[in-house]
């Protein structure tokens, strides 16, 4: 009897994660046109407008995600750079050949890059539709198997869940609740008292831990660096304040 | 009066303080990157003060007044984008010199190279546009076996300083070795005000003079038209184990992870009317520390928080 051979499936080799990569910050930026992708790899810079800057910028590496302009090369991550210098110029000083530019006078932060690296796999949008800046971690980009897996919020968010499982808390995910733009919490936690909702919040948020009547939001990056420490703290200010779960 | 934290930001774990990459590679611009997304996320939490890391500056450079200079040079326009948002959100900034930066140290090459950090970190926040009371924070430094000796040796360092490093630097007594008493008598002699630190002077206090006095002296030491600083702190009193996993107590110059409010909340009942002061918390979970205690002040002392006016 002849067996068909199992073909392997083939895995992209990715390069080893290093311990310190897991706390390592990378920035993901937008590139959406070709000059820019050779200024990036050429002369070794890339802009980001001082009034649509997100508020985390500082980070030890620039991702670039390149959008649909670049055709077969684009709705993709496929290059990042380590960041050396940040300064502040004018778009004239940054790209004298077009001083009469409406933005000419706007005020940029010029991010000085090391040699363009190419990611072992790139990291293609995949669900994702609308990208601006991401804030993640080294680690997080060559383990990410498309651009939502670079979002800290959805490794958070399971990470805090399987915290409150582990202290037999009742708990639901994508709780909804009738909330403007966020129709639904990241957590619900249900007690005696009533229900607790959580939001988890990118680092470009302004999270804050609040201990608001029904409602927490708590910061993705926290969660991921220590879970355990950021229940204890959900639980502690809400017994105080009466709604314990 | 303000509540502030020192250097280490744990509410957000990617906010580092500096540039923690080695040499070359660290750049003070960089710094001052992570500074900025510091300043926004010190804005969305209402902090109004905030100490800054002394390695903003790679430390190698900072003792290199040419290097220095350059860097700083380099740097001006980030400089002054730092000074803005420090303006923008209300929030007073201020250095701990590193404890490698000695005054009384009877070598004169170790003397002149703290002299030359304490310029750098002065010409820093010169170029950041800070007003006066973006204060450089040192301590007076060791005996090396003659305590009245070190104490000249100190007072002649500060007179090498630039009138520019002069005008922003604070002396803060420490737990072991100089007292309220030592720094008050260097104050009469080179007109450094003094910082006052609750748990150093706890700890190290051989005239027995009462806190609220110490606290009034070191504040009287303050120009006129500038707002004192103080640190406040409290002993850590958890058990810690050594290598062999042996139960030991802690020391009590090592600061609580999060304060006793009691502790401090009747400390700052217990206070005459006394001018206006600034307060940096020093606790080891910092910025979580300083939310926590202002949970405190609300729940247990809401009348400090009208008498001080605290924010």
């Amino acid at each position: 009897m002849e067996l068909n051979p199992i073909q392997p499936r083939y895995e992209p080799r990715r390069r080893p994660v290093h311990p310190a990569d897991e706390w390592t910050p990378v920035l993901v930026a937008v590139v959406n046109n070709a000059r820019d992708l050779r200024l990036a790899r050429e002369a070794h810079w890339y802009r980001i407008p001082v009034r649509h800057a997100p508020r985390q910028i500082a980070a030890e590496y620039l991702a670039l995600y390149q959008t649909g302009a670049f055709g077969d090369e684009g709705r993709r991550i496929s290059y990042y750079a380590p960041i050396l210098r940040y300064h502040l110029a004018t778009r004239r000083q940054l790209l004298p050949e077009e001083p009469d530019h409406p933005h000419a006078e706007e005020s940029y932060f010029k991010l000085e890059l090391g040699e363009l690296l190419t990611l072992p796999a790139p990291i293609p949008a995949g669900r994702q539709t609308r990208i601006t800046f991401i804030y993640t971690t080294l680690a997080h980009l060559f383990r990410a198997r498309e651009v939502s897996d670079l979002w800290l919020r959805e490794a958070a968010r399971q990470k805090l869940y399987a915290a409150v499982r582990e202290r037999g808390l009742a708990v639901e995910c994508w709780y909804p609740v009738a909330m403007g733009n966020r129709p639904e919490a990241d957590l619900a936690l249900f007690g005696p008292d009533g229900r607790l909702t959580l939001y988890i919040d990118e680092p470009t948020g302004a999270a804050a831990v609040d201990a608001g009547p029904d409602e927490i939001h708590l910061d993705a990056l926290a969660l991921l660096r220590d879970a355990e420490a950021v229940l204890d703290q959900i639980l502690t200010a809400t017994r105080r304040s009466g709604n314990s779960p | 009066m303000r509540l502030g934290f020192p250097v280490t930001v744990l509410g957000r774990p990617g906010l580092r303080s500096h540039d923690g990459r080695r040499p070359p590679q660290a750049h003070l611009s960089v710094s001052l990157a992570y500074l900025r997304d510091i300043l926004l996320y010190l804005a969305d939490r209402r902090v109004t003060m905030y100490r800054l890391s002394a390695d903003l500056l790679p430390r190698d450079v900072q003792a290199d007044p040419e290097t220095a200079r350059q860097h700083i040079e380099a740097c001006r326009t980030e400089l002054a984008l730092i000074g803005d948002l420090a303006r923008q959100y209300d929030v007073r900034l201020s250095v701990h010199a590193a404890g490698s930066v000695v005054l009384s140290a009877p070598d004169p090459r170790r003397q002149a190279r703290a002299l030359a950090v304490l310029e750098t970190l002065a010409h820093l926040l010169d170029g950041m546009g800070l007003g006066p009371e973006a204060v450089i924070v040192v301590h007076v430094g060791g005996h090396y076996g003659d305590r009245d000796q070190a104490l000249r040796t100190a007072a002649e360092a500060l007179a090498h300083l630039s009138p520019a490093a002069r005008a922003r630097l604070v002396l803060e007594h420490d737990d072991r070795r100089f007292g309220v008493g030592d720094c008050l008598w260097l104050h009469q002699r080179t007109g450094i005000p003094l910082v006052f630190d609750l748990l150093h002077h706890q700890l190290y206090n051989p005239t027995g003079m009462p806190a609220t006095e110490a606290l009034a002296a070191c504040l009287e030491t303050w120009p006129p038209a500038h707002v004192p600083k103080i640190h406040l702190a409290t002993p850590a009193t958890e058990m810690v184990r050594d290598r062999l996993n042996r139960p030991h107590p802690p020391r009590l110059n090592r600061h609580s992870h999060f304060l006793n409010p009691f502790a401090l909340i009747d400390f700052l009942r217990g206070l005459p009317p006394l001018r206006p002061f600034d307060v940096m918390l020093e606790a080891r979970a910092r910025d979580l520390a300083l939310f926590q205690f202002r949970r405190h002040l609300d729940a247990w002392a809401p009348e400090l928080v009208a008498r001080f006016a605290i924010t």
